[in-house]
Parts: structure tokens; C-alpha cells; sequence
């Protein structure tokens, strides 16, 4: 039988610690400690195993993305590397063309892309959870220096990053990385 | 018997109440939560101001030893090479290759840059210029990678 987690997708940041197990009146059974420290695993340290593991849930980005922008000959850019929650790639694609489950990415003009994210995503487990981008976060990977890098979070859904030279011009070519928050 | 006579040791039975035990659901949840979170969170961040690191965070751990080198490359430019093979806890080795970062400047008008060095993937560059393309005063710097 398949098993349904407690609590909500982790990319909506609203679990407890309660949801993993954690409560404030935890206890070793019948109070005692641990016996054996190779064996035993006290309330206490799995209060903190699941204190730790709520505050890494509230600030673990959704996505990680790094990308660099086909200018020269216009095209949707190419996706090196994407780190989501729900899974990681194993191979670069063609921003037009991601395959199931990854983020399409559109060529607006020099230096400027849009990322399309689904609208919810399912996580290990099954869980639905819909998806709200709040903030995202770019810098340039060269080949040039000098290169300003802004992401916008354009909808839940959306995001857009543009790249510019230090004179204001449109940056061609670069590699950027972009760091998606929900 | 409650689940709680089977406490006491690994490996764990789940189940119980919630001052004493650990549910299948809660465990299933922790299980998908802590994957979700490894999958994205970066590997290291750093502060440094040159070659000196003034703030370190990484998965490996935080010890001085295990900080990664800082070297100026050339003007305004830094590379910053960390620890190939580090160890977690249980002395379990993994290598690291760098497959994103993300740079910025701490003082007003610093512009960074980072790319990772394409035959060594466990060392960045860092490129510092100002908004006129020159290099800049300051040496200060954060850094995040993603492995």
C-alpha cells in the first residue's frame, strides 16, 4: 500500500516539525536515556533531527538553473544544469524542448530569457503541492566580466532573467545562474 | 505491548505515540523533505575579502581545515578552489564538481562574476570589476556553489 506523508509538499514551506515526527513533550521511553550510543537514538537528538530539517525546509530554494543565452544565432538558450526539488537533470536540453517535468526557458531577445515552470509539481512521495515563485536571484558566469545578471519573478509561474553589460547594453552569450524561491 | 517495549535501539519500529514514537507518515515525510532540500541547497557560501575567507558555510562541514583556497589569479580576478574528495561525518568521500554559482559584491558598485574552471570543476573564478569596467578597491566578495 502506498504511503501518504504527513504534511504538505516541501516547496510550500509550511511543515512542522510536528510533521516529522517532532513534538515539544518528546520522551525516551519509560525515561530513559540512551544505552548504547551506537544503537540507541535519544528524543533529544531526534527533536533536533527534526527542528533542523523544518528550518532547512523554510529557505531551500525550489530551483537552481544555470543556462547560457544563444544570441549570436538566435535560439531559446541552453539549459546546462537544473537542481529542483522535485528531481535533477542528467543531460543539457534545448531551452523549447525540456523534457517531462523541467522548466522551459524562451529566447525574449539578447540576453534575455523567461523561464515557464509548471504550475504544481509532485514531490517523492505522490504529494501535489501548487507552485508560487516569490523571488529569484541571477548571476553572470562569464565569458565576459563586468555583466549584471536580475532575475524577476514575472508570475507564480515565470521568471525572467536578463543580463546587461556594465554600459547598460545587452550582454550576448553569457551563462548565468539562477536561483528560483517559492 | 505498546511499540514503545520494542524501543530502545536500532533498527527503528515505526510507529507509536507522538511523545514516544515515530510514525510511517512522518517518517515518508522527512524522507521526501530532506531529498527535496539536498537537491537544491548549495553546496558552499562564502565572504571573503581577497584571499582571506571571513565567512564559510558548507555540507562537508566548517572547520578551517576544510576551507577552500583563495588565490589571486590576476588583477581582480580570484580563483577559489576547494577541497576535491571532502568527507561527511561517516568519513564517506564524494567528489566535488561544481555545476553552478552565483557571485555578488558587498561594496556599493562591485560587480562579480564567477565560471567555473572547465578542466578543474571543483574551482571557481571570481571576476571583480565596477560599473566602468575597471577593477575595483574592493577585494570583498560572496560566493555560492551548487554541485
Amino acid at each position: 500500500m502506498t504511503i501518504t506523508p504527513t504534511g504538505s509538499a516541501p516547496w510550500l514551506h509550511v511543515n512542522s516539525f510536528e510533521h516529522y515526527g517532532g513534538d515539544l513533550n518528546k520522551r525516551n521511553y519509560q525515561s530513559q536515556g540512551a544505552v548504547n550510543a551506537q544503537t540507541d537514538v535519544t528524543a533529544q537528538q531526534f527533536s533536533r533531527l527534526t527542528a533542523d530539517l523544518a528550518a532547512v525546509q523554510r529557505v531551500a530554494p525550489f530551483a537552481v538553473i544555470n543556462y547560457t543565452n544563444n544570441d549570436l544565432t538566435p535560439a531559446a538558450p541552453t539549459i546546462n544544469v537544473v537542481r529542483l526539488q522535485t528531481g535533477v537533470t542528467s543531460a543539457s536540453y534545448a531551452g523549447d524542448s525540456p523534457p517531462a517535468g523541467f522548466p522551459s526557458a524562451a529566447r525574449n531577445g539578447d540576453g534575455d530569457v523567461t523561464f515557464t515552470f509548471a504550475s504544481s509539481y509532485t514531490d517523492d512521495y505522490g504529494v501535489t503541492g501548487a507552485l508560487v515563485i516569490n523571488g529569484a536571484e541571477a548571476g553572470a558566469n562569464g565569458p565576459a566580466t563586468g555583466v549584471i545578471a536580475t532575475a524577476n519573478a514575472l508570475t507564480d509561474t515565470t521568471v525572467q532573467v536578463v543580463t546587461i553589460t556594465d554600459t547598460g547594453a545587452a550582454a550576448q552569450e553569457q551563462t548565468v545562474t539562477v536561483e528560483v524561491h517559492t | 505491548m505498546s511499540f514503545g517495549a520494542f524501543s530502545g535501539g536500532l533498527p527503528q519500529r515505526l510507529g507509536g505515540s507522538k511523545e514516544e514514537g515515530w510514525t510511517a507518515t512522518q517518517h515518508a515525510r522527512v524522507c521526501a523533505d530532506l531529498l527535496a532540500a539536498v537537491r537544491t541547497l548549495p553546496y558552499a557560501t562564502l565572504v571573503a575579502d581577497g584571499t582571506t575567507i571571513t565567512s564559510y558555510r558548507a555540507m562537508p562541514g566548517l572547520a578551517a581545515a576544510s576551507q577552500p583556497t583563495i588565490t589571486l589569479f590576476s588583477p581582480g580576478i580570484w580563483t577559489v578552489e576547494f577541497d576535491d574528495g571532502p568527507q561527511d561525518e561517516y568519513e564517506i568521500t564524494g567528489p566535488v564538481k561544481i555545476v553552478a554559482s552565483r557571485g555578488s559584491g558587498i561594496d556599493s558598485g562591485v560587480i562579480v562574476n564567477t565560471s567555473v574552471l572547465a578542466n578543474l570543476s571543483h574551482t571557481v573564478y571570481v571576476a571583480l570589476r565596477d560599473n566602468a569596467g575597471a577593477v575595483p578597491v574592493s577585494e570583498k566578495f560572496k560566493l555560492k556553489v551548487w554541485t
